[in-house]
């Protein structure tokens, strides 16, 4: 397990990694908004505030001919206090110092001059942070009309922004502490969703140790949707490769049990056969009965359990392939072969079958025919039929039915008697096909077989 | 005849060599591929007998390659697993016939037998010159229908001409398939064969059926011949 996870890391390492990254960046990014909008509101606060000192300051001017007079007290007692954080300036049109209020003497004389240079029209508003002094400044331009003549005049009021510092520090170390809150919260938050999230994983790889222990055959907890098609697939395979090791085991019980009559009679021969002549003959009578069974079992362990599939097999390439090798062994007496093969025709089955089907039915032709064969091969709806004919002596319609009984054990067939139709028979039921004999026109046997078929790419 | 064997299984081996050598051929064998590909590029055989499941290097292989090198002989696969797919493949890969394991014996001999002839162009296991017939079944010999007696030695020289009818067979080739190759060639116990031979199918000298061909070997030939 230690090397897989070397090679690739667990879904849950995945996953808090990827959090691990994500999530302190998204509170960061959170944090940032928050100080900035609460930063925002202290200073809108402060620039009402310093509006509020403007308008106090206003309705304490008293203007005398062009000259204007302030109370040396005003209802602020922020501008009186020396060193309060509150300063009041008023300068007339030409920039001339008018008024300062009596907490301003400790302000920098250069901010102090450098104030009505500001170019603002009567009702502009201006409101600054200068963060070098630690001040805001709110300046509001007026034109006071007395005596038909306007008096313009500029009036600045300066606070300390040691207020909007303090609540800021405050703030942030209050955020901190909650985002730092929430972020673990979140993160523990997450580990349980994941461990959650990926039981149904956790309970498949016990289930499949129960499996391999033996404890049980197949999964059969309640998983969820995303997981339940990988638990169908586990549990066709694990019932395929159950079955299949059943019809092992099945197939070796029958091969020894089948085996066990011919080694009987041979036993009781030593003591049965009066001469030597007619011990040989018992024994080769049962060697031969011996090997069929042997041969029989080996196709059937080495037949596809006749699935259908959905790629079909091309038909007409295998035929003349056999067809091909059939006239090299049968040389000897040579048979005139004529192929009328559909080329889209395929086989939705194993090619192994396929190949042991055709080549057992082409080899029977061969051998019984008397020099003329005919193999038609082509599609019906999506059934594929083949047929193959010689011009033998045929098949009597009363044997037709022996020699195709399904379920005639073999060890009771008399010896010589060909196992190619046995084997044949069990492959075309196992696609639950059909195997037919009758008479053909070339006079001899006809044997026709239906498969599940279907059509095959011409270019494949 | 020569034939060579090839079979993994010591005591089938035994079986096939001994079988074989009491049909009158020259055997050769072994139990390797590699040394099989060695001995068909060397020697030359008239048939071999091949087993398809041999370690290092397999019969599907073996046979390939001495076709891939333009040897021609005739060649029997041995399978065990005796499936359609298996033979095919042997087939194709340039065996001239297959024989599933267990197997008769007699198929066995009638299957190379056919092989032989078949390489040597005859059709039918007899093969009839004139009043001569000879059965390469039943190993019988007949001269107007009345068996002529022959050893062994005898009989496969005849049959070896007969086989290669019109042929002038040189006395190395006659040697080299008709006896073991550690055998002592001693060109004159041919001689005493073919002396022999024309005494017992041709006591009065009218057929002259082997005829020598000074410097260069011997050949059968006669009138009427049934080679196909």
């Amino acid at each position: 397990m230690s090397s897989e996870a070397a090679v690739s890391l667990s879904l849950r390492a995945r996953l808090l990694r990827a959090s691990a990254v994500i999530l302190p960046l998204v509170i960061i990014l959170a944090g940032v908004a928050l100080l900035k909008a609460f930063h925002g509101s202290l200073e809108n606060a402060e620039a009402s505030q310093a509006r509020l000192h403007v308008y106090l300051l206003l309705g304490a001017v008293e203007v005398d001919g062009n000259q204007l007079k302030l109370p040396s007290t005003v209802l602020e007692p922020g501008f009186s206090r020396d060193g309060s954080g509150v300063y009041g300036f008023i300068h007339n049109a030409d920039g001339s110092l008018l008024w300062r209020s009596r907490s301003s003497q400790s302000i920098d004389p250069d901010v102090v001059q450098r104030l009505p240079s500001s170019l603002l029209q009567p009702g502009q508003a201006l409101f600054s942070h200068l963060p070098q002094q630690g001040l805001y400044l709110f300046q509001y331009p007026v034109i006071w009309e007395a005596d038909g003549t306007d008096i313009r005049f500029l009036v600045s009021v300066l606070r300390s922004d040691s207020h909007v510092v303090s609540e800021m520090k405050a703030f942030s170390l209050q955020l901190l502490g909650w985002l730092s809150g929430v972020g673990l919260v979140a993160l523990l938050a997450q580990y349980f969703i994941m461990r959650w999230g990926l039981r149904p994983l956790d309970q498949l790889a016990a289930d499949l140790q129960r499996i391999e222990v033996g404890t049980t055959d197949h999964l059969d907890g309640r998983y969820p949707e995303e997981v339940q098609g990988v638990t169908q697939s586990l549990n066709r395979l694990i019932e395929s490769e159950r079955r299949q090791r059943e019809r092992y085991r099945n197939t070796l019980a029958d091969l020894a049990h089948s085996l066990k009559t011919p080694l009987a009679v041979i036993r009781g021969a030593g003591d049965d056969c009066a001469d030597q002549h007619s011990y040989r003959r018992l024994v080769e009578e049962q060697t031969q009965r011996m090997q069929q069974i042997v041969q029989y079992q080996l196709s059937r362990a080495v037949k596809s359990e006749g699935r259908v599939l959905a790629q079909a097999v091309a038909v007409a390439p295998l035929l003349e392939r056999l067809v091909r090798v059939m006239e090299k062994v049968y040389a000897a007496q040579p048979a005139e072969v004529s192929l009328s093969l559909q080329p889209d025709a395929g086989f939705a089955g194993d090619e192994r079958d396929l190949m042991e089907l055709l080549g057992n039915l082409l080899d029977n032709a061969f051998k019984y025919g008397n020099g003329q064969v005919a193999v038609e091969a082509g599609l019906e709806a999506d059934q594929l039929v083949i047929s193959i004919s010689d011009n033998g002596a045929g098949v009597a319609p009363a044997q037709r039915q022996v020699i195709l009984q399904r379920g005639a054990r073999l060890d009771s067939q008399t010896p010589g008697q060909g196992i190619g139709l046995a084997v044949a028979l069990d492959i075309v039921s196992s696609y639950d096909g059909a195997l037919e004999v009758s008479s053909s026109t070339l006079g001899g046997a006809c044997f026709r077989v239906e498969l599940p078929g279907g059509p095959v790419s011409q270019d494949a | 005849m020569k034939a060579l064997i090839v079979e993994d299984d010591a005591d089938l081996r035994r079986q096939l060599c001994n079988l074989l050598e009491q049909r009158g051929y020259t055997i050769e064998q072994t139990g390797s591929g590699r040394e099989a590909l060695y001995l068909g590029q060397e020697y030359e055989y008239d048939i071999a007998v091949v087993d398809i499941g041999l370690p290092e290097m397999s019969g599907l292989d073996l046979i390939r390659q001495w076709r891939e090198e333009g040897h021609t002989m005739p060649v029997l696969v041995l399978t065990a697993r005796g499936d359609w797919q298996d033979k095919v493949e042997g087939l194709e890969a340039g065996a001239d016939d297959y024989l599933a394991k267990p197997f008769h014996t007699e198929e066995l001999l009638a299957r190379l037998n056919a092989l032989v002839r078949r390489a040597s162009g005859h059709a039918s296991p007899i093969l009839r010159y004139g009043p001569l017939e000879l059965d390469t079944a039943a190993r019988v010999v007949s001269l107007n229908g009345t068996e002529v007696r022959l050893t062994s030695y005898e009989y496969r020289t005849l049959e070896y001409l007969m086989l290669n009818a019109g042929k002038t067979i040189s006395k190395a080739e006659l040697t080299e398939h008709l006896y073991h190759q550690d055998y002592d060639r001693d060109s004159n116990v041919l001689e005493v064969f073919i002396r022999r031979l024309r005494q017992k199918l041709d006591p009065d000298q009218s057929l002259q059926p082997i005829t020598t061909v000074r410097g260069l070997g011997y050949r059968f030939a006669l009138g009427g011949g049934s080679a196909a």
